[in-house]
């Protein structure tokens, strides 16, 4: 290890003190010949340490908030098994079960029961849609009714070959 | 006597709560100090150094002293840190106050008014071009000058040869130096 870039790049290393033995005498050896290698050196050297004051900085705190925040995660770590065991134990104890039972029937007629769940094994909508002249006033009635979306649509137009044909006296409202 | 890390783990893998405690002592301080440098804000540090130990808690039964207890540790912290960088990308602005309020505060303490403009400069040009380095550059310089770890511990935290610890502060070391030619 002679040429002086060579040496540079281990520069560091030396400093470090992570040289072998035999690597690190012969870096010395040429830092000390070598004054471009030693002002190289110097530089390491306060790159060093400036780096350590700058990183050494900032270590004064208040640690109170960290032992509270780490303490109290701990302890809910701690208390989550026993806290779940206890839980499960005491909800499917045979004795304690009894009450669910109904509930669970309940809750299931209730589920089977709303529109929007479709009738097990058939998922066709169950809509329908339907048009209807009101000749007496020349009027067509569309009515379109979805179930899934719980939908109606109720769509009123002029019809314009009703309204020629319209009688002058009016008739009875048709019933709906 | 005092016990040893390996005996303290043991026991805390036992359910001793103090064992754990003790422990937490031991490194709160230097694990702070390397996320610090790592992440340059001190609540961020905070936050991580607590999750740390907490991860550092639910993975000890795990831990079977193939490593020292410090640097499964760090490798832990350090993990985490470059982590929530990744996560919270913070901005320029963001860590401008970060630096100035650390700068402000050892300048309370501070003697020679000419002196102290000319080391907070330094200290913010430095720290600038810290946080420029990628996180496997930066994790190398932090752990190496803070902790003054050997580049085996490193290398060990880290997951990579003595010679890529080498090769990386080499690396690091050259960047800094570039970007502070002024100052150095």
């Amino acid at each position: 290890m002679t040429g002086c870039e060579n040496v540079r790049g281990f520069l560091g290393a030396f400093l470090d003190g992570e040289l072998p033995p035999g690597e690190s005498q012969s870096v010395e050896r040429h830092v000390r010949q070598c004054p471009v290698c030693r002002s190289e050196r110097e530089r390491l050297d306060r790159l060093n340490t400036a780096l350590r004051e700058a990183l050494g900085a900032g270590g004064e705190v208040a640690w109170d908030p960290f032992w509270r925040g780490l303490e109290r995660r701990l302890e809910a770590k701690r208390r989550w098994p026993a806290t779940m065991a206890e839980w499960l134990e005491s909800a499917f104890a045979p004795a304690k079960l009894a009450w669910a039972i109904p509930l669970v029937l309940v809750a299931l007629i209730g589920l089977l029961s709303l529109e929007s769940v479709p009738p097990i094994g058939r998922r066709d909508r169950n809509s329908f849609a339907a048009v209807e002249s009101i000749n007496a006033y020349g009027q067509n009635v569309a009515l379109f009714r979805d179930s899934e979306t719980r939908t109606t649509v109720i769509w009123l137009e002029q019809n314009q070959e009703g309204q020629d044909e319209a009688p002058t006296t009016p008739e009875p409202s048709p019933a709906f | 006597m005092e016990l040893s890390d390996w005996e303290l783990v043991q026991k805390s893998q036992a359910g001793d709560r103090a064992a754990f405690q003790e422990l937490v002592s031991r490194y709160h301080q230097k694990v702070y100090m390397v996320i610090l440098g790592l992440m340059r804000n001190r609540d961020d540090a905070m936050e991580v150094a607590q999750e740390t130990f907490f991860r550092a808690y639910q993975k000890l039964d795990r831990f079977q002293g193939d490593s020292s207890f410090y640097t499964w540790l760090y490798r832990i912290a350090v993990n985490l840190s470059i982590d929530a960088q990744r996560r919270q990308k913070r901005t320029p602005l963001e860590f401008r106050e970060s630096v100035d309020g650390l700068l402000e505060k050892q300048n309370e303490v501070a003697k020679d008014p000419s002196a102290d403009l000319a080391n907070k400069q330094l200290r913010e040009k430095l720290l600038d071009a810290i946080n420029d380095l990628t996180p496997e550059h930066k994790a190398v310089i932090v752990l190496r000058t803070i902790e003054g770890l050997s580049y085996r511990d490193i290398g060990e935290i880290l997951g990579c040869s003595e010679g890529t610890v080498m090769s990386r502060l080499h690396y690091a070391r050259k960047k800094l130096q570039q970007k502070l030619r002024a100052w150095l």
